[in-house]
């Protein structure tokens, strides 16, 4: 029989986990990774004809900075558009397959069975392009995927298996790219999201920092200009950060150069100070979330913590400080997400492919989640004096519990109106500038009758499913001509083969 | 295939429509009540009337009228399947509205034909709508107007349509409105908001250092593009005309007479809504034309919107679409709140929500936007945001 895994494809470290013979996730080592067995670090190298991809490509990075390697591409998923690197051009998909393919080939070779069913976690913030994309990815390499799964909620469903958590909780998920917090309401293994939000801030963005604070004090104190190509800081910013997280202050080497090797500290207050600006946007976030889900600080039971940039003290003091109370990290908070995508993919794998135990554990999962967006479409809004506006409505709500079914109904704008341009949109926030919405989806319903008057109906059906399928109809009420698109959040194909019109 | 006119979903929901000159704002004041039999034979009876439209609250919802119809008629074979209402004005030349209504969409009970309760539409072989029931669409004042303020002569058309387009009933009803305006008057007065609007923000941008090339660069491409709409005569006449304010306001502020708060009084007095709010987005525009907003013009202007009274929704959304450009470039203490629309003498905790929701917005917009240079715009705007809010 196979095995059934959970993916974290994080910006800069991935991991798998499988469904054990018991019904529980168990992380799986990667015999090509010697420094943590458990992380894959998301690096690509082309060498030639050898592709390195994972510990020996982030290696390889490390001493050949200009390199044909890649690494953090994942925040480029929302466009797919090449990106070249020491004259080798990929595509983030292209590159995302690399790092899955590794994944489960070691995964396969280290377990000796084949993979079934998987299931990969994406970041809350993404937007349908980067979710279909990331699917895209693992099935351009033949890898069965049943559903892709927020990285909090993940978090949470693992969190929940091993400890008995109740009430209101807010998940707070700082990776290496992004940051997610949700807020959900959990009962034992009844998971109820309330909100997720998201922004690209993570680990590499203090890495940014660390390195610039580094680079400055080197010029000061050696009057020499920093060039990539002369001076070679001892060890990764990544890895002074890491220090910094547990000591006061690190001395940093810089070698090359006329000094030939010059050694600077950099301390961990000038490291807050110099990221305050991150953490403010942190901040910013956990008051958003809380405004949305209609929280106050008391409702909150506890605050997890999920990813490595949690290790951070100031992570924890901000958190300490807004919430009065100390945010709980539970197990190795790099491994929550994969480890609860696992238990997911248990959920969402053909029951043939369980084992009675496994059956039995993933029955007591219950999740419900919500919509990550709005979803509206585009109308003309009459103004007086003849004046219109194109303006977005909107169907169904970001935070919707899922399933749900929402129905409007618009109005054709002109005598002799033959067809209706319907469009699907998408944003974050509860925007009605079509400047700021995404339209995911665009079609012409018709042809109507010639000679309808003005203001015939038009009937606008959004329902969102379980299986993270939205189902748009666009109906004339009149005629009964219709079209139905299907967007699917968790198939790369079903948009372009989902439209049927009657 | 036959080529698509406009093909937009309409809106029926009327909320946004707003009366957009204050002169509007006014109830119209339909003199006489129309409610005329369109045909007594017998027991047939058919009314239709005209009436301002009541809102929520009870009161007369400004710029809207609506069109009730009652009667009871005997139905022929095959039914009437519209009603159509025309309002005709015989100065327009043209009917001014129409409107249809569908029998078979009322009994569907289609939610949004703004009747108040389902018509008892065909009840046996007959017609009959028992009580006042509202039909189509509301109308809209604005168009009823003709060239010129004043009385208007106008003729309610109501008729019963059959299938295949034949008219069943049909009668008129003349009934009197009494506009305050016509589009002629607003031509003038969009006229006058423009001229006015440029010796603004001709004003505005002489007040700091003396008006840049860039500036009146600015100023002449907002003209061009606010006659655009117009035609051959019309236009090159509006367009002349706002040149001219132009040069005649660059005077004006090099003898130093172009004062500020005198332009502030008279676009209060005299402007329309949206021609205050358009004065504002023009200084706004002007502003950030070369490149560089100061905290001083962008205080200048956000004090004049306040003396305007300008919505404070549509104040921040012309200052994000002009001034999100900005960002990106080095920007000082002062001129980062401004650019934010925030009073930095607020108290903190103020602030820090205001920072929180300017966050939220610019959070979404950065990840909505496909074209990359916005996208960049929306980034800096979100670093602006944290670094203030890393201050608080």
């Amino acid at each position: 029989m196979g095995i059934i895994v959970g993916i974290d494809l994080g910006t800069t470290n991935s991991n798998i986990a499988r469904l054990d013979d018991t019904g529980r996730p168990l992380m799986i080592e990667n015999p090509n990774s010697s420094e943590s067995p458990n992380i894959t670090p998301s690096v690509v190298v082309f060498d030639g004809e050898n592709i390195l991809v994972g510990d020996s490509a982030k290696e390889y990075l490390h001493i050949d900075k200009h390199g044909p390697g890649f690494e953090k591409w994942k925040l480029e998923m929302q466009h797919p558009l090449p990106i070249t690197a020491g004259g080798v051009s990929k595509t983030p998909i292209e590159l995302s397959s690399l790092v899955l393919k590794e994944l489960i080939s070691a995964a396969e070779k280290k377990t000796g069975q084949q993979v079934e069913s998987a299931v990969i976690t994406i970041p809350a913030k993404f937007e349908e392009e980067a979710r279909r994309n990331t699917i895209a990815a693992g099935e351009a390499i033949g890898l069965k995927i049943k559903d892709i799964i927020n990285e909090p909620t993940a978090a949470l469903l693992y969190y929940s298996l091993s400890h008995k958590i109740l009430g209101k909780v807010i998940v707070f998920d700082f990776g290496g790219g992004t940051l997610d917090i949700t807020a959900a309401e959990v009962n034992g293994q009844d998971i109820r999201v309330i909100c997720s939000n998201g922004d690209n801030v993570g680990g590499q963005d203090f890495d940014d920092i660390v390195e610039s604070l580094i680079v400055t004090a080197f010029e000061t104190e050696s009057k020499e200009k920093f060039d990539e190509d002369v001076h070679t800081l001892g060890a990764s910013p990544e890895m002074y950060k890491k220090r910094l997280s547990t000591k006061s202050e690190v001395q940093a080497q810089v070698t090359g150069g006329k000094a030939g090797r010059t050694v600077v500290t950099i301390t961990r207050e000038s490291f807050e100070k110099a990221t305050a600006m991150l953490m403010a946007k942190a901040a910013m976030m956990i008051e958003n979330t809380m405004t949305e889900a209609n929280l106050s600080i008391k409702d909150v039971s506890d605050v997890y913590l999920v990813g490595g940039s949690t290790r951070m003290p100031m992570v924890v003091a901000l958190l300490t400080e807004y919430f009065k109370k100390a945010p709980v990290a539970l197990v190795n908070p790099d491994e929550a997400v994969a480890l609860g995508a696992a238990l997911y993919a248990g959920l969402k794998a053909a029951p043939a492919l369980l084992n009675p135990a496994q059956r039995a554990a993933v029955q007591q999962v219950q999740l419900q989640e919500v919509a990550n967006h709005y979803y509206g479409t585009l109308s003309v809004s009459q103004l007086s004096g003849g004046q219109q506006a194109l303006r977005v409505s909107n169907v169904i709500a970001k935070n919707t519990p899922i399933p749900h079914t929402a129905e409007e109904t618009y109005y054709t704008m002109s005598e002799g109106q033959t067809a209706v341009l319907a469009r699907v949109t998408q944003s974050a926030t509860d925007e009605d500038d079509p400047d700021f919405v995404r339209i995911i989806w665009e079609g012409e319903l018709g042809p109507f009758p010639a000679g309808r008057p003005a203001g015939q109906p038009i009937l606008v059906r959004y329902s969102y499913d379980a299986n993270q399928v939205m189902h748009c109809t666009f109906t004339d009420v009149g005629t009964g001509i219709s079209k139905e698109v299907n967007l699917s959040f968790a198939d790369s194909k079903a948009a372009k083969g989902g439209i049927s019109v009657e | 295939m036959e080529l698509v006119a406009l093909i937009i979903i309409g809106f029926v929901i009327y909320l946004a429509l707003q009366p957009n000159d204050s002169s509007s704002g006014a109830i119209p004041s339909v003199r006489e009540r129309p409610e005329s039999a369109l045909r007594t034979d017998g027991e047939e009876s058919f009314f239709a009337r005209l009436e301002p439209a009541i809102g929520d609250d009870g009161k007369p919802i400004p710029g809207l009228l609506l069109v009730s119809v009652r009667g009871s008629i005997q139905a022929p074979d095959p039914t009437p399947a519209f009603l159509r209402v025309m309002i005709f004005d015989a100065e327009i030349g043209r009917e001014a509205l129409v409107f249809t209504q569908n029998a078979d969409q009322q009994a569907n009970d289609a939610p949004a034909f703004l009747c108040t309760r389902p018509i008892p539409y065909l009840v046996g072989n007959r017609i009959i709508i028992g009580s006042w029931a509202r039909v189509g669409i509301p109308v809209i004042i604005d168009s009823l107007m003709g060239p010129i303020g004043g009385k208007r002569e106008l003729r309610l058309d109501v008729q019963l349509i059959q299938a295949d387009g034949h008219i069943f009933w049909r009668t008129e009803v003349p009934f009197t409105a009494e506009l305050d305006f016509g589009y002629r008057d607003v031509d003038d007065r969009r006229t006058a908001n423009q001229a006015l609007s440029i010796q603004l923000a001709v004003a505005v941008a002489s007040a700091s250092d003396g008006i840049q090339d860039a500036e009146i660069d600015a100023i002449t491409t907002w003209i061009k593009k606010n006659v655009e709409g117009l035609e051959g005569e019309e236009r090159t006449k509006r367009k002349k005309a706002l040149i001219a304010s132009l040069r005649s306001a660059q005077q004006r502020s090099e003898a130093g007479t172009l004062q500020i708060s005198k332009l502030i009084t008279k676009l209060k007095n005299e402007g329309t809504r949206s021609g205050r709010m358009m004065a504002v987005e023009l200084c706004f525009t002007v502003m950030a034309a070369d490149g560089i907003a100061s905290a001083d013009e962008l205080e200048t202007v956000n004090k004049i919107a306040k003396r305007l009274e300008v919505d404070p929704q549509l104040l921040s959304a012309a200052r994000d679409k002009s001034l999100s450009g900005l960002s990106g470039g080095a920007v000082n203490a002062r001129d980062r709140y401004a650019i934010l629309g925030i009073d930095a003498s607020a108290d903190p905790a103020t602030i820090r929500t205001q920072l929180s929701a300017l966050y939220k917005k610019w959070s979404s917009r950065a990840t909505t936007l496909t074209d990359p240079a916005k996208r960049k715009e929306a980034e800096d705007m979100l670093r602006l945001i944290a670094e203030v809010r890393a201050e608080h």
